[in-house]
């Protein structure tokens, strides 16, 4: 009896939680439907009396979308891919190739973590100045295309996995050693590419004070920077149109959670563990 | 040398060339210019000057520095212990708790660390909202106005941290889940035969063990404490007054609005010293898990 009814308040601890987790999305969900003055009424209603599209269709008319979704994804993939690339190539070299100063340069490559993003923001908005790229979309890819230690530090964990015998059969058969990365360690190691690459994705697109500072013109401005810039202007908001273009900005985040949520939910105990 | 081995060093360096070059161009020398640039008055248009130790005078003379260290530090403390604690809860219940559903629930309580920060700050404005805010209404009905405690001084921080617990709640908990996969089961069969009821298990066993999970967890919540930016800057954008200037909104406004570059980088060195602390402390505590089964 105990134990059931110990039971009941641990399921019942979840659900409070899970709603308290979803209650947010839901309220700007529903309230995208709402007419804009519906809002704004009290008390609130938990469904909307009159559904509307008038804010989608309001919203999605104001401003230019496909640019903004543009410029998020190509941001995004092009840091991905240059961060998946160059941080496998190096963690390769720090797992299975033996060089000279290999360790103490991968001490250096760890050191770099420490290194908080907010120590380096004004050198790097100042180098990106001189370099002529403020307002540019590669200043928004530049500083992150090269790859990461923690990406290096996570790659090459999984490199040291595979058997050395493997790598010294496919050299004696004159495999070269870019082949040997690309052909055989790297199918090899689809799951923990995946796991990464995801993570760096999710970073990358929610990535707020950056684009900010960087991007000035409107055509350039990623999804979160736009949303930001032209639904908040000032306290009097539009909730309406706020709420849809919010819902607008979470959907691609929203769909690609439920299509990878066991490899993002790998990704942090494994940032905490390996 | 043999070829092979002359073959391995240039193929060594090459792949590790181009990670490295970003590392140096984009964090290595950008870190070293901080530290010069924190010495000089440089406002992006002039000419620098060399100034000396001044940045660093202004800062201990200006209010707002004091401001940001008291605004990031009373964040630090209403967030961190109850966010921890509660995610230590969840993931008790997530793994020992519960065994149908328990998948679901975990994919529930990590959702929200993948949305975008500056986005659920205007979800929160709205639930948050003192007249027409859900949150306020179902308070009410519960018999409880929260207009006057939307009104204080400290609410803003207040419900900075609660957003900042929403979106991380279930991200600590995924680490905690993993922390306590950790700990070898034949403990508990042990203890079990031994006659330890399941509160002695959690005291005995669960928490002690989990130690070095909860100060990674602790440290990593206290370095992003200092760099609390998007939400402050999207609930109340520093105000009302100062209440929610935080370190890294002070550093942002000074280098971004006031073009104080130089005073700007001297402030990025001061928040760094403390964080070299914070993460030295880190280290030590994971010396052997961290550095040395990894690096070596």
């Amino acid at each position: 009896m105990k134990r059931k009814v110990s039971k009941i308040l641990i399921y019942l601890f979840c659900v409070i939680v899970a709603v308290i987790a979803l209650f947010p999305i839901y309220w700007m969900l529903i309230n995208s439907f709402k007419p804009s003055t519906d809002i704004l009424k009290y008390p609130p209603t938990f469904i909307p009396k009159v559904w509307t599209l008038k804010n989608y269709a309001t919203v999605w008319n104001q401003v230019n979308w496909l640019q903004f979704f543009f410029n998020s994804i190509v941001v995004t993939l092009c840091v991905v891919f240059g961060c998946m690339l160059f941080s496998s190539l190096a963690a390769y070299a720090f797992a299975k190739i033996d060089f000279p100063a290999k360790n103490a340069i991968f001490m250096l490559f760890l050191s770099s973590m420490m290194i908080p993003a907010v120590v380096i923001l004004i050198p790097q908005f100042v180098i990106m100045r001189n370099l002529g790229m403020l307002n540019t979309r590669a200043a928004m890819i530049l500083p992150f295309f090269f790859g990461n230690a923690f990406s290096v530090f996570f790659m090459r964990n999984f490199f040291m996995s595979i058997p050395t015998a493997i790598i010294e059969a496919a050299e004696i058969d004159g495999c070269s050693p870019i082949r040997i990365f690309s052909q055989i360690c790297v199918p090899m190691s689809k799951h923990a590419m995946l796991t990464l690459g995801l993570l760096r994705a999710v970073q990358v697109w929610n990535d707020f004070m950056w684009p900010l500072i960087v991007i000035n013109s409107e055509n350039l401005r990623t999804v979160p920077l736009a949303i930001s810039t032209i639904f908040y202007t000032n306290r009097s908001v539009d909730w309406g149109g706020l709420m849809t273009a919010s819902c607008i900005g979470l959907l691609p985040l929203l769909i690609l959670f439920v299509l990878t949520k066991d490899y993002l939910m790998e990704s942090i105990g494994a940032s905490a563990f390996k | 040398m043999s070829a092979r081995r002359k073959k391995n060093i240039i193929t060594g360096y090459l792949f590790i060339a181009p990670a490295a070059l970003g590392l140096l161009v984009f964090i290595f020398i950008p870190t070293i210019l901080t530290f010069v640039m924190s010495f000089f008055d440089w406002k992006m248009v002039d000419t620098s000057t060399f100034i000396g130790w001044e940045n660093y005078a202004t800062a201990f003379n200006d209010p707002l520095f004091y401001n940001a260290i008291k605004v990031t530090l009373q964040y630090i403390i209403y967030h961190i212990p109850a966010s921890l604690i509660l995610a230590f809860l969840m993931a008790l219940a997530i793994r020992s708790g519960i065994k149908r559903f328990s998948g679901f629930f975990r994919a529930v309580y990590v959702l929200p660390w993948i949305t975008t920060p500056i986005i659920i700050a205007y979800i929160w404005n709205l639930l948050l909202d003192g007249t027409f805010g859900v949150i306020n209404y179902i308070a009410r009905g519960v018999g409880f106005d929260l207009q006057p405690v939307f009104n204080t001084m400290w609410w803003p921080m207040v419900s900075i941290a609660l957003v900042n617990m929403w979106i991380f709640c279930g991200y600590h908990m995924m680490i905690f889940v993993a922390g306590l996969g950790n700990i070898p089961s034949v403990l508990y069969e042990a203890a079990k035969i031994d006659g330890a009821s399941s509160f002695q298990r959690l005291m005995r066993i669960t928490i002690p063990l989990m130690k070095p999970t909860f100060m990674f967890a602790c440290i990593t919540s206290l370095i992003g404490s200092f760099q609390v930016f998007d939400l402050a800057y999207g609930m109340y954008n520093g105000g009302p007054g100062d209440a929610t200037r935080t370190y890294y909104f002070l550093l942002y406004t000074n280098a971004f609005k006031y073009f104080k570059m130089g005073y700007a980088a001297a402030l990025s060195v001061l928040l760094f010293i403390v964080l070299m602390i914070a993460t030295f402390i880190q280290y030590k505590f994971f010396s052997h898990d961290m550095v040395t089964d990894y690096a070596m």
